[in-house]
């Protein structure tokens, strides 16, 4: 990508005020997430143990958030909820986009039966919503926060290897890719040297936008009981604890459920921003 | 002489973006009469496609737009009354465009298209009238089987074909001008040719008034009474066919004739870029002054 | 032999295909996880000797392919195996869960495409207007939100603080359930003539639908008004206009079912993916669904009846699919005809 045509995607995610509101929105999730330690009203409130003295409070100035029925300050187990998402959402797609993007290349680029054999997986990963497929894995895996973040990972690389393939399938025949093959560029070298920089505003764009899509993921199985484990506080698991207290305690379930909602939202608004200042098809 | 139809006043039109405003067209004069056929005449970019735009008061609601100047069609002004026009389209000003084909809606049949450009202006139609008139009229332009014809969607048909429709449904309604915005210049030339010389003959049986916009000169020689040549948004030259082609005045017009190919087809040819000369002052033949002005 | 026809036959067997892929990952997934099925199914205490029975009993010390083959005989026979949980056919435990859940993709469904067409209509229609933000900004807070905050947000506002819809459940204590014929209750109360039981069904559906619908319907409205800002600018639009076909008749037919068509695609993926996120609503409302079968199959490992309700997920899924595609196939001249092409 030319230096100009970054200039214009950048003055034209500039103009979006949908996407500024994402910036911010994602960077006052992430610098919570990192400074958790230093924000956090009661630290020690991650574990197992709270304060006895004050359960179930509703939300006051010492508690902005309530606290739940062990004392726990719910805020503080939100920021630390945050922290947990966002390196779940990191390992998962650092594992997966790259093993994605590798099958994606390979089946576009050198075509006959390793593109059948690739696409027909995919195929079949697509068939399983994603959720149901995590679920099972789930149900032959003890559920643990790393066996949650497998099975996530094992359904989540056919989406970039679908579209990986596509923008390769779209690029094959163009002239810059012909060129490198006349002068008898390796497949490797046309690959990752020629084909894959043309990617990378697609990729970057799904990423931003798979962020939230994997928190929302990986919530959900909390919410059924099939992910992170208690006391590890996670905001979907913190959702269905606290729904057993409605409509009483309602701060025990709200309050995680909007910071899901704003943690997916910011993600997904940059996403969004980059996909159209790009001009990529996500 | 004739009411005119259309009548173009010292037209300026600008479009804003942001804080960035591009005049497109630096006031420009035309005029159709009754039962004329004029053309106008220039390179893309020169300003004559929003030209016909600004006539069926299509541009100047949009958002961005500064209009300024005379438009009046058929009596009313365009900018002024826009409803007026929005009412008229379809019926009493028609419109042929460059690509036939993808002017046609794909996933509608060509008969219901029709049935819904013969309701144009609100006339009430039962379908069985509608179908019987529009069966007539594809027969006007020769398809040769109107029925099936009706009943095909535009992807069924060649482009020849859908040309020949586009005409049959520009005429149904008898409007009194028609706008023919580089009509059929996707087509094969050949096809383009004959639904040019189709077109020529229904509109010049029936009195209807034409506005041609062209890049085409060869094209314009054959079909128009009248010719405005147009540069970068300035009409730089205007006179009757004939006078135009035997004693073109203007630098640019004769850059344009001198380049031109011989043959049927070839579009504006390549002219060196902004020279000085093209830039000259309005030269208009004799007995073409504008309604209302004095005969230079 | 009809393009449609063909199409379907196509697209038929190549679901099928998909299908076997499926049945494969996820029966190979389910044994090559660590733990002893037999011994998970009988529990610490059984004795050796009955743990190794069990196995003899499900082929389970046969080399895999052998057993997959066993699977597919089973299946073959429409046979998924037995719940070691509920100690039932599979099959007929999925065939008594299923239509709530259905009951319940169907009426969200419905609000995905009645709400979310006409509001992406509406946003492009207002493009970059006030409408148009609004819209955009309420469907990326749908997109973003997962069905069980949703359930959980509505269940608070609408049944507890102000209680206008019942907290959960499929009908009220004290109505019977209508006689099962689909297992739909508000079809089967409809057919026997039973109006206030399907009354009362349709109440308790509101919440749940719409809290699974919501996400499905902000992605519809997003695509719809991408689609159609993008119809807009085609040729035939502005022909319309030049021809003055009236702006809402444009908006609601003419440029509307054109752009329906790259829409319809996507939206058979959302309707599919409600299958999944119906767990989560269900979870929420107390709703005796699939979702309260699988979770509780997941959680006992019940390894039979676990690959079952993947199985039969994964065929509605291709199933929402090719239905989907059949729509399309209608709506798009071209796909239907394609074999007059070039006459």
């Amino acid at each position: 990508m030319s230096s100009k045509t970054s200039s214009v995607a950048l003055t034209e995610f500039r103009s979006n005020p949908l996407s500024i509101i994402g910036l911010v929105l994602v960077a006052l999730c992430v610098g919570l997430a990192v400074f958790a330690d230093l924000v956090a009203p009661y630290p020690a409130h991650v574990g197992p143990i709270g304060d006895f003295m004050a359960i179930n409070q509703a939300p006051s100035a010492a508690h902005w958030f309530g606290t739940d029925t062990i004392g726990r300050d719910v805020l503080t187990r939100i920021l630390y909820g945050f922290r947990l998402s966002l390196v779940m959402a990191a390992m998962v797609l650092a594992i997966s986009m790259p093993i994605g993007v590798a099958l994606g290349l390979m089946a576009g680029y050198l075509g006959g039966w390793v593109e059948f054999a690739i696409m027909r997986l995919t195929d079949v990963f697509l068939a399983i919503p994603p959720l149901v497929l995590a679920m099972a894995i789930m149900g032959f895996l003890p559920a643990t926060l790393t066996n949650a973040m497998l099975a996530v990972t094992a359904m989540w690389w056919p989406w970039y290897t679908r579209l990986v393939y596509n923008v390769v399938r779209s690029e094959a025949r163009e002239g810059y890719v012909l060129a490198a093959e006349v002068i008898g560029a390796s497949p490797l070298h046309v690959m990752t040297r020629e084909i894959l920089p043309n990617c990378a505003p697609a990729i970057l764009t799904k990423l931003t936008l798979d962020v939230g899509f994997v928190v929302l993921m990986v919530s959900s199985l909390s919410f059924l009981g099939l992910g992170v484990q208690p006391p590890t506080p996670d905001l979907g698991s913190m959702v269905a604890d606290g729904a057993k207290y409605m409509p009483d305690a309602w701060w025990l379930s709200i309050f995680p459920a909007l910071a899901i909602m704003v943690l997916v939202l910011g993600f997904n608004l940059l996403g969004d921003g980059l996909r159209e200042a790009f001009d990529a098809e996500v | 002489m004739a009411d005119p139809v259309l009548t173009v006043r010292d037209l300026h039109l600008a479009f804003r973006k942001g804080r960035q405003r591009t005049e497109v067209l630096h006031g420009i004069s035309l005029h159709v009469n009754a039962g004329e056929k004029v053309a106008l005449v220039g390179e893309s970019g020169s300003g004559k496609s929003v030209t016909a735009q600004l006539a069926l008061a299509r541009l100047q609601q949009e958002k961005g737009t500064e209009a300024e100047g005379l438009i009046e069609v058929l009596g009313h002004d365009a900018t002024r009354s826009p409803a007026r026009i929005a009412a008229m389209r379809g019926h009493r000003v028609t419109m042929i465009f460059q690509d036939p084909t993808s002017a046609l809606n794909p996933v509608f049949r060509i008969g219901e298209i029709f049935e819904q450009v013969l309701r144009a202006g609100g006339q009430r139609l039962r379908a069985q009238e509608a179908r019987r008139r529009a069966e007539a009229a594809l027969a006007e332009v020769q398809i040769p089987d109107p029925a099936r014809a009706l009943d095909s969607y535009p992807f069924q048909l060649s482009g020849g074909m859908n040309q020949r429709v586009m005409i049959a449904m520009a005429l149904a309604n008898g409007p009194e001008l028609l706008l023919a915005d580089e009509p059929g210049t996707a087509l094969d030339v050949t096809v383009q040719a004959q639904t040019l010389r189709l077109m020529d003959d229904l509109v010049t049986s029936r009195g209807t008034a034409v506005l041609f916009i062209s890049h085409n000169l060869s094209v314009v020689r054959e079909f128009a009474d009248r010719v405005y040549v147009i540069y970068r948004g300035r009409i730089v030259e205007h006179g009757r066919t004939e006078q135009l082609f035997s004693d073109p005045r203007h630098p640019y017009t004769k850059a344009l004739l001198a380049a031109a190919p011989r043959l049927l087809g070839g579009g504006l040819p390549d002219l060196p870029q902004g020279a000085e000369a093209f830039a000259d002052p309005l030269l208009v033949h004799d007995g073409c002054a504008e309604p209302g002005e004095v005969t230079a | 032999m009809s393009p449609i026809l063909r199409l379907l036959i196509h697209r038929l067997a190549l679901s099928l295909l998909v299908l076997a892929g499926v049945s494969i990952l996820i029966f190979f997934v389910a044994r090559v996880v660590p733990g002893d099925p037999a011994r998970i199914a009988l529990g610490p205490n059984a004795g050796a000797e009955a743990v190794e029975a069990l196995r003899e009993e499900r082929h389970l010390n046969d080399p895999l392919i052998v057993q997959y083959g066993w699977f597919l005989r089973d299946l073959a026979g429409g046979d998924l195996g037995t719940s070691l949980y509920t100690r039932r056919p599979v099959l007929q435990d999925i065939a008594a869960y299923l239509p709530a859940t259905l009951e319940l993709v169907f009426i969200a469904g419905l609000m995905m495409v009645l709400v979310g067409l006409p509001l992406g209509r509406l946003a492009a229609r207002h493009q970059r207007r006030g409408p148009d933000h609004l819209a955009r900004f309420l469907s990326v807070l749908a997109v973003c939100t997962p069905a069980f905050v949703w359930g959980v947000i509505l269940q608070l506002l609408l049944a507890y603080v102000w209680p206008i819809f019942p907290l959960e459940g499929r009908l009220s204590t004290g109505v019977a359930p209508p006689p099962d014929i689909t297992g739909l209750y508000t079809v089967d109360a409809l057919l026997t003539g039973q109006f206030g039981t399907m009354l009362n069904a349709l109440y308790h559906l509101i919440l749940p639908a719409t809290a699974l619908a919501l996400s499905g319907i902000g992605q519809s409205a997003r695509l719809t008004r991408s689609s159609m800002i993008e119809t807009y600018r085609k040729p035939y639009i502005e022909m319309a206009r030049a021809y003055g076909f009236k702006e809402g008749r444009i908006a609601r037919r003419y440029a509307f079912r054109p752009a329906l068509i790259p829409t319809l695609t996507v939206l058979g993926l959302d309707f599919a993916a409600m299958l999944a996120n119906a767990f989560l609503v269900e979870r929420v409302f107390v709703w005796p669904g699939l979702s309260r079968y699988g979770v509780e199959v997941i959680l006992r490992k019940d390894l039979d009846a676990i690959v079952g309700v993947v199985l039969v997920i994964a065929a509605m899924f291709l199933i929402t699919n090719l239905v989907v595609d059949l729509i399309v196939s209608i709506i798009n001249p071209r796909l239907r005809l394609a074999e007059k092409r070039g006459k």
